[in-house]
């Protein structure tokens, strides 16, 4: 059995089991670094060419991945799936080097429920996939681009915990962006 | 067996947030955002990610020197937040804030983005908005232009608001903002190119300068992505273009191609082509005269640049678009394409054609109207033989030599002497300009990139160039061969019927004296180039053939004599049927293609690019292989396969024996065939010698060094050397196979005429009589005449052929001639006890003759031979006499070894009394004879 065809089961916090290829699985730099090592423990961590692991690497790793539920999880594999072939190149801070034109399919991926994209904003942080975050927060960028406070708020579901003075004082702070 | 693996915890719930709020990309959502809740506020302002972003927008950020200062922290060093650091970051930044310089100086410190920001923010955005949306209408009048009121604050100034509406991208009205800047921009910048346009009338170079310094102020870093595009490098280019181009638009007119390749009627001039002549130095002065522009274009644009004191504003971008617009567009582009096509034009145009543009004055025979050709004498008929022609005849090829760029590669085509004249031309004007000291950004010259410009721009002819080459070469060297072979049946032809008709004429007008006028017409050739190469040998067979033809001219002949002499002419002519000069020309061919592909290379360093170098050279490998295939198969290959046809032809036996011997000596079929295979060998060796110097010294072909070739690594020209080698030498055998034959042929006439079977069977008596006492213990004159034969022809070859194959054609020669002799002696001659004295004679002269030669085994069968003599001398009138002869006969037969007793008993058996000892003889060698035999 070689890396690319081994399997791994992720668990969703409600015990659903997720039975993906190490390589959809490895679009989370989380994942992968964590089976980087696991996978190498005797040798260096450049070592990840290695097709003749020991042979009773038959049975697939489990990883119980209990801050993400089910749902959130099947989404998110899914991005994982359709993007398992593509590379997103990141300079040395690790930011993405050339932001990747929102395509139709990233469109039809993220109409969802709010509350599902930021489980898979949540998710996609957690698991460090850089381009799904990157879209799922650009997503929610838009939402709210040009809307009032209020409106963010409710956006967010946060509620306002400034006082009328504080929230003059702000307003007063930022009178250098104000049309004058 | 399940292996289970825990990953960390979520640690960072609120990250969700932050993410947004780094995607924010606008200015108000972003404040909006910050008012939601005292968690959001926190996030955007504290937070640098967000703003170094908005600062990376208006290339505000130094990333380079932030991962610096990181890096030296992560390791431990002091760091890089340095409060001093800082704190004289920020003052430095304080004391001097303004819309002009507030960009100047990019920001590494993430502690610093946001306070940065704001103030850049609160400069410069009211500025834009007043510009471009309060007072587009009329943003001249606006306040910040009374306090920035020079041109260079002025440009400095758009400078930072063409930079700072990218913070605008992604709000609404981003686009009509950027447009409307754009134009005001674009208002700007034509105004100073105007002011540039008036102070460079005045030739003020300084405020010249400085007016294209404050252009140079409005060009921004990173055009891809700038929303401004008002691109003010391009617009100072432009600015010089223009006034510059002006001066090169004469290039462009159609009366200067006329200037260059002029109409001159029918000339005799080398190069003239149709009645055209490309000028080639009308073409030099059109160059200088751009040379002389560009100096000045040049030096014009380095007084302007003088005062630069920023390097990287200076006359370099303008000096090299000068030197492609003017490549391009007028120098290549126009004039070059126009006169290339011109040429090609001319080239293509019908001899009969230029009857029509004659110019009355001058004066010249028209073609025929038939269309026939002009007598050869005609100087101003162009015609197929013209190449040969201006050959053969010294004097033209003298007048010719004035122009080197001619050669007879070109003479005939205009296109073949513009094209690399052209290039060459270019190349040195470019190198001879007076170019600025300043150097390129990459440490080249600017006489690299406008050799490259030139390659570039040029390429397209030189690759046809090198294309049609090739072609022409061929066809003018098959043009060549079959002039030369034409001429050479015609002038034949002539010699042939000029003896039959002399004959003809002697007929009717009995006895007349008469010159045998031979036309020697093609004989010029010869002549004409035997100063290319100058081999003595053949002018020395070229005065051996006038004084012989001078001798025959008094003669008066008999229409068998006629016969005769045109068949000892071809045999002379045999020589000339493989021309070392038509060689000589062939090469010359070769060379001068080499020559005008060479000067495709750009001049004596080669400025060409490295694959059109290798596709020259490959050319020229082309060229010289096509060349030699084009003279073996059509002109050695014919020449030898005549030369062996009329050699197996020649029988001058059946002529001469009614004739009396006086023509003998010039019966020379192997003389002549020497001297082809002497033709030959030197022709070999002339092609050889060229494929070192031209080819290998000249590294058109790279191979190893000559001791190392073999016919492995052999190259294609190698390849068809070895095939012409190797053709010269079966031609060769085939043709001493039959010169010997034909030697032969002259060895038993001249034995048969003299020689019959009494020969030597001369009694006792007949001694007396004064032929034979005379002769007695000398040679008889058969063998005399034979040896001289042999002699003439061994001689001829020693010297003249190699050593070895001497040898091996007098072996040859030799044994042959010993089985004549057998044959004679055992069938045809009788011989008595006196005769044998004269056959010793001769056979010692036969002896002596082979002995010089150093000829063992000819040698070895005379000796043979004389041994078997000795069977004549006995006296075999007694019966002991005929019993000595039959012991002799045993002896020679089991001592000698050359002959077998049987055939020694057939050597006696000649003998003239042979029917009178036969019984005696038998009876010594078998122990009985007839009487010794009973019927029982």
């Amino acid at each position: 059995m070689t890396q690319s065809d081994m399997k791994v089961v992720l668990i969703s916090s409600d015990d659903e089991r997720f039975v993906v290829d190490r390589k959809v699985a490895e679009k989370s730099l989380m994942i992968k670094n964590m089976l980087k090592h696991v996978g190498n423990n005797n040798n260096d961590d450049d070592s990840d060419e290695e097709e003749d692991d020991d042979d009773q690497n038959s049975e697939p790793y489990e990883i119980p991945i209990s801050s993400v539920r089910g749902s959130v999880m099947k989404h998110v594999l899914d991005w994982c799936e359709h993007y398992k072939n593509v590379d997103f190149p990141t300079n040395d801070d690790g930011d993405l080097i050339a932001e990747h034109p929102v395509s139709d399919w990233d469109k039809e991926f993220l109409t969802v429920d709010q509350e599902m994209l930021y489980g898979i904003i949540l998710a996609a942080n957690y698991f460090n996939i850089k381009p799904l975050l990157d879209r799922a927060c650009q997503q929610v960028a838009n939402m709210i681009k040009g809307k009032s406070p209020e409106e963010i708020r409710k956006t967010f579901n946060i509620s306002n915990d400034f006082t009328a003075e504080e929230e003059a004082a702000i307003r007063r702070e930022n009178e250098w962006a104000e049309d004058r | 067996m399940t292996r289970r693996l825990v990953p960390p915890a979520n640690r960072d719930e609120g990250q969700c947030l932050k993410q947004v709020a780094l995607r924010i990309r606008d200015i108000p959502t972003l404040l909006s955002f910050g008012l939601a809740s005292k968690a959001c506020h926190a996030i955007v302002f504290s937070t640098p990610q967000i703003w170094i972003r908005f600062l990376r927008q208006i290339q505000f950020w130094d990333p380079k020197e932030f991962r610096r200062r990181e890096r030296l922290r992560k390791e431990g060093n002091e760091g890089w937040g340095e409060n001093r650091d800082r704190v004289q970051q920020v003052l430095s930044i304080n004391e001097e804030m303004t819309p002009i310089n507030c960009l100047d100086r990019p920001i590494y410190d993430p502690d610093l983005a946001l306070e940065q920001f704001r103030k850049i923010y609160s400069l410069l955005a009211p500025i834009l908005r007043d510009l471009v949306v309060k007072n587009y209408s009329n943003f001249q009048k606006l306040n910040v232009f009374v306090k920035y009121n020079t041109p260079e604050s002025q440009s400095l100034l758009f400078h930072n608001v063409s930079r700072f509406i990218n913070i605008f991208k992604f709000t609404s009205g981003f686009k009509s903002m950027a447009i409307r800047l754009n134009a005001i921009v674009e208002v700007f910048a034509n105004s100073v190119v105007r002011e540039i346009d008036i102070n460079y009338e005045k030739r003020d170079h300084k405020e010249c300068f400085r007016l294209i310094k404050v252009l140079n102020n409005l060009s921004l870093e990173n055009y891809d992505s700038a929303a401004i595009t008002v691109e003010s490098s391009e617009k100072i280019l432009e600015f010089f273009i223009n006034k510059y181009v002006e001066s090169y638009v004469f290039l462009t007119s159609d009366n200067l191609v006329e200037k260059t390749i002029v109409k001159v009627g029918h000339s005799s001039k080398r190069g003239v082509v149709k009645g055209h002549e490309f000028l080639f130095a009308s073409f030099d002065d059109i160059l200088s005269q751009i040379g002389d522009i560009l100096n000045s274009q040049f030096e014009d644009a380095t007084l302007i640049f003088q005062h630069s004191t920023d390097e990287r504003l200076d006359q370099m971008p303008i000096i090299l678009k000068i030197m492609e617009t003017l490549l391009s567009s007028y120098l290549i582009g126009g004039f070059c394409e126009e006169l290339i096509s011109r040429a090609k034009e001319i080239d293509a145009t019908l001899d009969m054609d230029i009857a029509g543009i004659e110019e009355p004055i001058a004066v010249v025979e028209k073609p025929n109207e038939t269309g026939e050709r002009d007598s050869l004498e005609d100087p101003g008929d162009v015609h197929d033989l013209d190449d040969l022609e201006r050959l053969a005849s010294p004097t033209k090829a003298q007048s010719s030599e004035s122009d080197p760029r001619i050669n007879v590669m070109n003479e005939s085509s205009l296109y073949f002497q513009v094209v690399p004249h052209v290039y060459q031309a270019m190349i040195q004007t470019f190198k001879d300009l007076k170019y600025p000291q300043s150097r390129l950004a990459n440490g080249e010259d600017y006489f690299r990139v406008a050799t490259e410009l030139i390659n570039f721009y040029y390429e397209p002819n030189i690759l046809e160039f090198i294309e049609l080459l090739p072609r022409q070469c061929h066809a003018s060297l098959v043009l060549l061969v079959d002039a030369w072979e034409g001429d050479l049946t015609e002038r034949e032809n002539i010699q042939q019927q000029e003896i039959l008709k002399m004959v003809t004429e002697q007929d009717k007008d009995e006895k007349k004296l008469f010159k045998l006028d031979i036309i020697s017409g093609g004989k010029e050739i010869l002549t004409g180039f035997t100063n290319i190469f100058k081999m003595s040998k053949s002018e020395t067979n070229e005065m051996a053939k006038d004084t012989r033809l001078d001798e025959h001219q008094n003669k008066t002949l008999t229409k068998f004599a006629a016969n005769l002499q045109i068949l000892t002419n071809n045999v002379n002519n045999i020589t000339s049927l493989v021309s070392m000069d038509l060689t000589v020309y062939a090469l010359q061919h070769v060379k001068n293609s080499f020559t005008l592909l060479m000067s495709l290379y750009g001049g004596d360093e080669g400025h060409t690019t490295t694959e059109v170098r290798e596709k020259i050279n490959h050319t020229c490998q082309e060229i010289y292989n096509d060349a030699l295939t084009v003279l073996i198969d059509t002109h050695i290959k014919t020449g030898f396969d005549e030369a062996i046809s009329r050699l197996r032809n020649y029988n001058p036996t059946e002529l001469k024996s009614m004739m009396d011997n006086e023509h003998n000596s010039e019966v020379e079929p192997l003389r002549r065939f020497v001297e082809l295979v002497n033709v030959a060998d030197l022709i070999q060796q002339m092609i050889s010698i060229f494929y070192e110097e031209e080819l290998v010294a000249k590294h058109i072909v790279y191979v190893k060094a000559k001791q190392k070739r073999d016919f492995l690594s052999a190259n294609k020209c190698e390849k068809t050397m070895a095939k012409l080698e190797s053709m010269l030498d079966s031609y060769v055998a085939d043709g001493f196979s039959i010169s010997i034959d034909v030697i032969i042929n002259e060895l038993t006439y001249a034995i048969l005429k003299d020689l019959d079977e009494k020969t030597y069977a001369i009694s006792e008596n007949d001694l007396a009589k004064p032929e034979f006492s005379q002769h007695l213990g000398s040679a008889s004159s058969w063998a005399v005449e034979v040896v001289r034969i042999l002699n003439t022809h061994f001689r001829l070859l020693s010297g003249s052929i190699e050593k070895q194959m001497v040898d091996v054609f007098r072996q040859e020669i030799g044994e042959r001639f010993v089985r004549i002799l057998i044959k004679l002696i055992t069938k045809k001659l009788t011989i008595s006890t006196t005769g044998a004295i004269f056959l010793i004679s001769d056979l010692n002269h036969f002896y002596n003759f082979f002995l010089g030669l150093r000829q063992k085994t000819t040698v070895g069968y005379l000796t043979a031979l004389k041994t078997i003599s000795q069977l004549y001398l006995i006296d075999g009138s007694t019966k002991q006499g005929a019993r000595d002869v039959g012991k002799l006969v045993m002896k020679i037969g089991r001592d000698n070894g050359m002959f077998s007793p049987e055939e020694v008993y057939q050597f006696v058996s000649r003998r003239s009394d042979w029917n009178t000892i036969k019984t005696d003889v038998d009876k010594i060698m078998y122990g009985l004879g007839i009487e010794d035999c009973q019927i029982v």
